[in-house]
């Protein structure tokens, strides 16, 4: 086989499908081995566990309501607060976990691939997802966010299909047959993040802060940066003179 | 193994979606391919279905194993996630049992019923989030994130593989650590606001029984979770100053300051067992503390096992053992003979007698090696028989006699149920009562006062504080402790407080006050309570309801000689007022103070409830 022998066959629906998988697979492997050799904390072990098993908790919760879950909200505020890394190893326990109740497959794979850029895009997002200060999550761009990603999330797991039948027509059908189910995962995702956004937000926000210590500090650069000006402001007040002090009146009355 | 009920469900569900998605595809692509898409729709379902047996076939612990090769911290990660599930799943049962306990789920409209439920998982994921600090701090300190030391090289080891022989790991052997043992203590520990709350400066050798005692919150948890390797911050606190151990069998000197470290570095056994337990099955729990101390063995873990009287528990899920139980699986897997320190932080609240001499026996026989044991108990009279070294830790407190009264018995009340696991001939219970219930662990005393409590529509409080805590701070929690407060929160904040919402309120704020709770801001996080303060958050709606049987699971867990003698005087003041008490305790202490107070005590054996007499 030569040389453009692959270049045409990178070009045809197997050929998309293969190097797409392998190049996706290989970037998301790559963070995972580093999110693994970073690892010295048993807490931040068992806090990626604890957010992997509540997102395969209410994945199965929520498995009645065909394509309503909020595990795309989930790795939505994990990206955004733990990182693209992390975010990435919990949507690969995530997709493990949940697929154990409810039936691994091809898509097993792709499922973990898709959240695992859900979680990134959040966190390269960061600046417009929350507020100045990052106290507070905008919920319109966070709502916005996770409808686009409730249609993109599918297509990316409807690769396997690309995979299997190897046709673009097939694939197309296959998308077209599910617009459906990617419409209500869209609107299933706008309608989890006005409802657990916020409370998710200042959670784990208020988990961050209270685990900032001596061995663990990761706070986020504008709250570290805010504290700081903040305790120096109060430092050069507490220091300021009163201006008055060291006039003298002329008048000798004082 | 699959059963065909398993496939028959897994066919109910999946063939019919198949067939619709052939439809699908029949309509898009023309009638004319239909052969090509039956060909198509049963390749798919066969593929799925051969996927599916795979995914039926393998156990997640062998999953799990197969990661560790791969991604060894990832894989840790993994096993608390599956150990985590069913326990999401239990803590959500015990906030829902809450929630009508509280008479929350009344109402008849469904959306406000769904409405409520909703309103309590903040709190849910928050008491979730301090369960799985719990395990990270327990996979912590007993080295689990350590890089494993295998017996042989990779050639070997690859050869074992090929023959499919057992790769075994290397560990560390028990051995006698003569005077090598010493730890030096430097070290202050402060709260967030700067005020210390702990001033060590000591030097403990090793061959002594150390006993710390001091009141709730004076620092003795923080101090052997920083001596253990772990966080010391369980609530916010930071550590100054330097602390050295001498004599590890790996490290030899250790700068605890300089932690976090991947090796244990000592043997930390933490309050509450059901929280620190990894593992999801009783072997597995045996095989994880072996993993890092020394070759596993069978024979090894059916001893301890016949030692700890677990061994008929062999096959049972740890979730399912009773907290006594918990307890000394987590003696019979974790006390690793190899390290040199010994760290036991109430960790015999929930042993019975024969428990508490299985694991002095064990203390002892540490002690005559060389090793160094630091105990943490508020009942201290168990320990003091064999300390060698008692540190007081706090204010020197002379210690609190349980305040006792004696109350007559008015009309009866009720009694004990009878049913397939209980049977009795007990004289009923009657108002002013005070039963203890006691009994070996395991003999049912937690299910005999959940049986209770369901059959007559009683509520009860169980051992751990946080099965009926709901909230996500203090303020949350204290709406959430009757439907009359949850709705009146939900009205406009400008609305005037009325009727019986105000009345509420105030009995609420003055038995805050009773209770010794007034002094807590009503933004911090329920988690950051001493458990002293949780177990007394946790009983204020009992309180307010004011059933006429109170029942309470092993009240005295975690709380200091003060705040127990003043939590008892509310006791005996409800008790003044008409109410019956029912605790269960295997506390000396108690049962002597019920005596006192002319209670009764029971005796749980083979469900056969028992009077002992006096």
């Amino acid at each position: 086989m030569n040389w453009q022998e692959i270049v045409d066959w990178a070009s045809t629906p197997g050929g998309i499908a293969v190097w797409l998988t392998l190049a996706l697979g290989l970037f998301f492997g790559t963070l995972l081995i580093s999110v693994d050799r970073r690892m010295r904390l048993g807490r931040e072990a068992a806090l990626i566990a604890l957010l992997a098993a509540v997102a395969s908790a209410s994945r199965v919760l929520f498995a009645a309501l065909p394509n309503v879950q909020p595990v795309t909200l989930f790795i939505l505020m994990i990206g955004l607060h733990l990182g693209a890394r992390r975010a990435t190893a919990v949507a690969m326990l995530t997709a493990l976990l949940s697929n154990m109740a409810l039936g691994h497959g091809p898509w097993t794979f792709y499922q973990a691939i898709a959240w695992a850029l859900v979680g990134s895009s959040s966190a390269l997002l960061r600046p417009l997802l929350v507020n100045w200060d990052g106290t507070k999550v905008r919920i319109i761009p966070m709502a916005i966010l996770a409808f686009i990603w409730g249609f993109l999330f599918d297509w990316i797991v409807s690769m396997s299909a690309l995979a299997i039948y190897q046709s673009f027509e097939a694939f197309l059908t296959f998308i077209l047959a599910g617009l459906i189910f990617d419409a209500m995962h869209a609107f299933g995702n706008v309608l989890f993040t006005i409802w657990l956004a916020p409370s998710l937000h200042s959670l784990l926000w208020l988990h961050r802060r209270h685990e900032a210590g001596r061995w663990h500090q990761e706070l986020p650069n504008d709250t570290v940066a805010r504290e700081v000006f903040i305790s120096d402001g109060n430092a050069s007040q507490e220091q300021q003179k009163d201006p008055f002090s060291e006039i003298t009146r002329l008048d000798g009355d004082g | 193994m699959v059963g065909f009920l398993t496939i028959f469900k897994w066919v109910r569900v999946w063939l019919p979606l198949s067939i619709l998605y052939g439809l699908i595809l029949l309509y898009f692509s023309g009638t004319e391919n239909w052969l090509d898409i039956i060909l198509l729709i049963s390749k798919l379902v066969t593929a799925l279905l051969g996927m599916q047996i795979l995914t039926w076939s393998v156990p997640p612990s062998d999953v799990v194993r197969s990661f560790e090769w791969f991604l060894p911290r990832l894989g840790v990660s993994l096993a608390i996630a599956l150990r985590l599930v069913p326990r999401l799943e239990e803590s959500a049962k015990w906030r829902l049992e809450t929630l009508e306990e509280r008479g929350f789920v009344e109402s008849d409209s469904r959306i406000k019923n769904l409405r409520t439920r909703a309103s309590i998982w903040p709190g849910w994921l928050a008491d979730s989030l301090d369960h799985a600090h719990d395990l990270g701090d327990a996979v912590q300190s007993r080295g689990l994130l350590a890089p494993r030391r295998w017996r042989h090289g990779i050639f070997r080891r690859t050869w074992q593989f090929a023959l499919g022989e057992e790769i075994r790991e290397d560990g560390i052997h028990p051995h006698n650590f003569s005077d090598s043992v010493q730890l030096g203590l430097d070290i202050e520990i402060r709260l967030p606001e700067g005020r210390p709350i702990g001033r060590h400066k000591q030097l403990l050798k090793g061959g002594n029984i150390v006993l710390l005692r001091g009141p709730s919150g004076s620092g003795k948890s923080s101090l052997l979770r920083l001596i253990a390797g772990v966080s010391p911050w369980q609530h916010p606190v930071t550590v100054h100053g330097k602390a050295q151990l001498s004599g590890h069998p790996i490290l030899g000197e250790v700068d605890i300051s300089e932690g976090p470290f991947e090796d244990a570095i000592s043997c930390w056994i933490p309050q509450d067992p059901d929280r620190h337990g990894i593992a999801e099955s009783v072997q597995r729990e045996f095989n994880i503390a072996r993993r890092l101390s020394g070759p596993w063995s069978q024979q090894e873990m059916l001893e301890s096992l016949r030692e700890w009287r677990l061994l008929d528990k062999l096959d049972s899920k740890p979730e399912h053992l009773s907290d006594g139980e918990q307890q000394r699986l987590l003696l019979a897997a974790h006390l690793d003979r190899a390290q040199p320190v010994w760290l036991l932080d109430e960790a015999d609240v929930h042993l019975d007698e024969e428990g508490f001499i299985q694991l002095g026996k064990a203390v002892v026989k540490h002690r005559a090696r060389g090793g160094l044991v630091i105990v943490v108990a508020h009942r201290h009279a168990r320990w003091a028989r064999i300390a060698d070294i008692e540190m007081e830790i706090g204010k020197n407190e002379q210690p609190h006699d349980y305040p006792s009264v004696w109350v007559d018995r008015g009309e009866e009340v009720g009694t004990p149920p009878q049913n397939d696991l209980f049977s009795h001939n007990l004289k009923p219970v009657r108002s002013g009562d005070l039963v203890l219930v006691q009994g070996a662990n395991g003999s049912g005393k937690t299910t005999l006062l959940r049986e209770w409590s369901s059959d007559a529509g009683l509520p009860w409080l169980p051992t751990s504080p946080d099965r009926r805590l709901l909230g996500m701070t203090v303020k949350e929690e204290l709406i959430l402790q009757h439907p009359i407060l949850y709705e009146n929160s939900l009205l406009e904040e400008d609305t005037s407080v009325t009727g019986r919402a105000a009345e509420l309120e105030s009995l609420q704020s003055s038995l805050l006050g009773e209770l010794g709770l007034s002094h807590l801001s009503m933004d911090t996080p329920v988690h950051d309570l001493s458990t002293g303060e949780r177990r007394r958050l946790s009983l204020l709606p009992l309180f307010m309801k004011s059933p006429p049987i109170l029942l309470l699971d092993e009240i005295d867990h975690g709380l200091d000689d003060q705040t127990l003698s003043h939590l008892l005087a509310q006791i005996n003041h409800k008790r003044q007022s008409g109410c019956a008490v029912v605790i269960t305790s295997h506390s000396p202490d108690l049962t002597a103070w019920a005596k006192v107070c002319g209670g009764r005590v029971w005796r749980i054996e083979m469900g056969e409830l028992t009077e002992v007499k006096n």
